[in-house]
């Protein structure tokens, strides 16, 4: 379904160049903590408000080129079949969302090629790529000016579903996540884990056949995420849809049917029930 | 695409960050689409007025044989021939005080009354039965002046003989049995109607015949002027009413540049005010776009969202515009007899062409005209608004 093959990804040249800047600025800084600077991840990375620079605290990776150039993921190969999951945990700044942000053609590799279905993602228009998969945001981002069933409902509308079979499928999910009793009520007007139950159920109800989920469980306790992921599970397995999940909690690692882990910029599989 | 552009259109009247923007937008397009129709039915209104009267007074074109040649019409179809057999004489009237210079213009009594109108002057002249004294009909500015009132008598100076070597001067009685005020000053100062022919025997030079050729679109008679002249090149001399009142002509020019200018202003405060509502809109829905391209909305879905958004918007301020500006012409005598009546302010000066009030006046072409425009401008302008909103970055926008 999904191929990563030797991809490379680094941030464009205007960013770079700025990162090259800070980097010499904290070069100078660190040496006198080397020590101390050992024991934290090599590459740093915030978000200021769009932009993402990144800070090289001392170390520097052996992928690191002298003009100061630094990838954020570096010759990542993997491979996740149809209705397969995948989970990809990670420290905050590993790479993990860049990886799902190539994965859903937000971003352009910097070298080598994602093939979904066998077809380079290049070769895939915009919108003609994105009907084919879903997404679950962290944040829930639901559209906020509309209700529960509109927001499940809106997915399936792009995509050019008439409307009274947009409203049958949506409300067979909001079944399925136990939210048929919110269907006309606004989305502010929920809990947070009743979003994210009706990020969910859009995702699901467009019947895409990959679906990304970005920390789908950030905001939320570990007993309402740990519902929310099986949720997701059961699922993709039932419709046999990839579900592709990338999150900083280690526990949930058993419960995929593959595992990797995103440290550096590089994946590492950490296990694979296949 | 629409169904949700109308959700939208509905979420930003009555959403906290968005409506009073959006009313304000469309309340002040509709106000000003209301105002520019009622200054137009205002001009126009005048404008026809002044048409109405001084085109009453003064030949819609004037055509004068010459050499004794006769001159046929064929009656076309907007044009409407009546032939007014005209000798125009100068003279002189003298009452009390000094000489001055009057036209007279002598007309048969059943063609007095289209001349001048009937509301302007006593339809019923009465020939003074006794003798042969003339009865004319004066200008209320000349009747002022000599100290005339209907039933007075006034001696007019005619001098005659003109191409001979002798030139006299001729005292003739006449009785005034009209007064007229036809708002132009010239007119009501200088212009005197002797009912009958009775002084045409007091012709200078040669009698001319002349038509007076009336048209039911006197605007276009510069076009009539050209076909005249087309037919019978030599033998005639034409003046229309723009060459013997150029001032009136240029009067009527400024207006129409007034009323461009308005629409010009009216089109830009629009385009300022429609746009930067619609950009506000869109940076509010940055997230919401992003979504939807997340989800799979192509480009010109997205488009075609806000241009239905824009259509909708463009539609209500041409719609409260309409509504305002014809109920505007409706009421606005009403306003200025209030004005009037209550507050004692006269507008209109009574020496204003003779009028004493306003009619607005607009034709429902002139109304599909203005609301069409603005429309499709609006919407026009709005679209370009509406591609922005394709251009949202998915990543930036759901991080928004």
């Amino acid at each position: 379904m999904l191929k990563f093959d030797k991809v490379f990804f680094k941030y464009p040249d205007e960013n770079n160049n700025k990162s090259s800047k800070l980097n010499e600025n904290k070069n100078h800084k660190s040496n006198s903590t080397k020590h101390e600077i050992d024991h934290k991840s090599d590459y740093e990375s915030y978000e200021s408000g769009n932009e993402k620079v990144l800070q090289n605290s001392g170390k520097k990776s052996l992928e690191e080129k002298d003009s100061g150039e630094s990838y954020v993921l570096k010759n990542v190969s993997l491979e996740v079949s149809k209705g397969e999951s995948l989970i990809i945990e990670g420290k905050s700044g590993s790479g993990k969302s860049t990886f799902l942000n190539l994965a859903g053609k937000l971003e352009t590799p910097s070298e080598g090629k994602i093939l979904f279905e066998g077809q380079n993602l290049i070769d895939f228009t915009e919108h003609e790529f994105r009907r084919k998969i879903s997404y679950i945001f962290q944040s829930h981002s639901l559209w906020k000016d509309f209700t529960v069933l509109e927001n499940v409902k809106m997915p399936l509308l792009i995509k050019g579903v008439s409307e009274n079979k947009a409203t049958k499928i949506s409300k067979l999910w909001l079944d399925q996540v136990g939210l048929s009793d919110h269907l006309n009520k606004s989305v502010n007007a929920i809990s947070g884990g009743e979003q994210q139950r009706v990020g969910i159920a859009r995702a699901f109800a467009s019947s895409p056949k990959l679906i990304l989920a970005d920390e789908p469980t950030g905001n939320l306790d570990n007993q309402t995420g740990e519902k929310i992921i099986n949720l997701c599970l059961s699922f993709s397995k039932q419709n046999n849809i990839t579900f592709i999940c990338v999150t900083h909690n280690p526990n949930w690692k058993n419960l995929f049917d593959k595992s990797y882990t995103c440290s550096m910029g590089k994946m590492h599989l950490t296990s694979s029930f296949n | 695409m629409i169904r949700l552009a109308f959700r939208y259109f509905y979420i930003s009247m009555t959403g906290k960050r968005t409506k009073k923007v959006m009313w304000i937008t469309i309340l002040s397009i509709g106000f000003s689409l209301g105002i520019l129709i009622k200054t137009i039915a205002i001009m126009r209104g005048f404008q026809e007025s002044i048409l109405q009267k001084s085109l009453h007074i003064y030949g819609h074109m004037d055509v004068v044989s010459q050499k004794g040649f006769k001159v046929d019409f064929l009656k076309k179809k907007d044009w409407y021939v009546r032939s007014i057999k005209n000798s125009e004489k100068h003279g002189m009237i003298n009452h009390y005080s000094s000489t001055k210079g009057v036209k007279i213009v002598s007309a048969d009594p059943e063609d007095i009354d289209y001349i001048i109108q009937n509301k302007w002057i006593n339809k019923k002249f009465q020939k003074n039965k006794t003798g042969d004294v003339e009865s004319i009909a004066v200008g209320q500015k000349l009747a002022k002046e000599f100290g005339l009132r209907i039933g007075s008598y006034a001696d007019l100076l005619i001098p005659h003989g003109f191409g001979s070597n002798n030139i006299s001067i001729k005292k003739i009685r006449a009785k005034v049995v009209g007064i007229f005020s036809l708002g132009f000053h010239s007119f009501d100062r200088n212009v005197i109607f002797t009912l009958g022919h009775g002084l045409d025997k007091y012709t200078i030079g040669n009698p001319e015949e002349t038509h007076t050729v009336y048209t039911t679109n006197p605007e276009k008679i510069e076009n009539y002027k050209k076909e005249v002249y087309k037919e019978n090149r030599n033998a005639l001399s034409v003046w229309t009413w723009k060459d013997t009142n150029p001032s009136l002509k240029q009067m009527f020019v400024m207006q129409n540049l007034v009323i461009g200018i308005f629409i010009g202003l009216f089109v830009l405060c629009a385009m300022v005010q429609s746009t930067n509502s619609l950009w506000m809109l869109i940076s509010e829905k940055t997230r919401d776009i992003s979504l939807l391209k997340a989800f799979g909305a192509s480009k010109k879905q997205i488009f075609w969202l806000f241009a239905n958004l824009s259509i909708i918007m463009s539609i209500s301020s041409v719609l409260i515009g309409t509504l305002f500006g014809v109920s505007m012409i409706k009421i606005f005598p009403y306003i200025m007899s209030f004005i009037k009546n209550r507050m004692g302010i006269n507008i209109i000066h009574g020496d204003t062409f003779g009028f004493t009030e306003f009619f607005p006046r607009i034709e429902v072409l002139d109304l599909v005209i203005i609301t069409f425009s603005a429309f499709f401008i609006m919407c026009f302008i709005l679209f370009f608004a509406a591609r922005s909103a394709t251009k949202t970055d998915i990543l930036k926008g759901i991080n928004f």
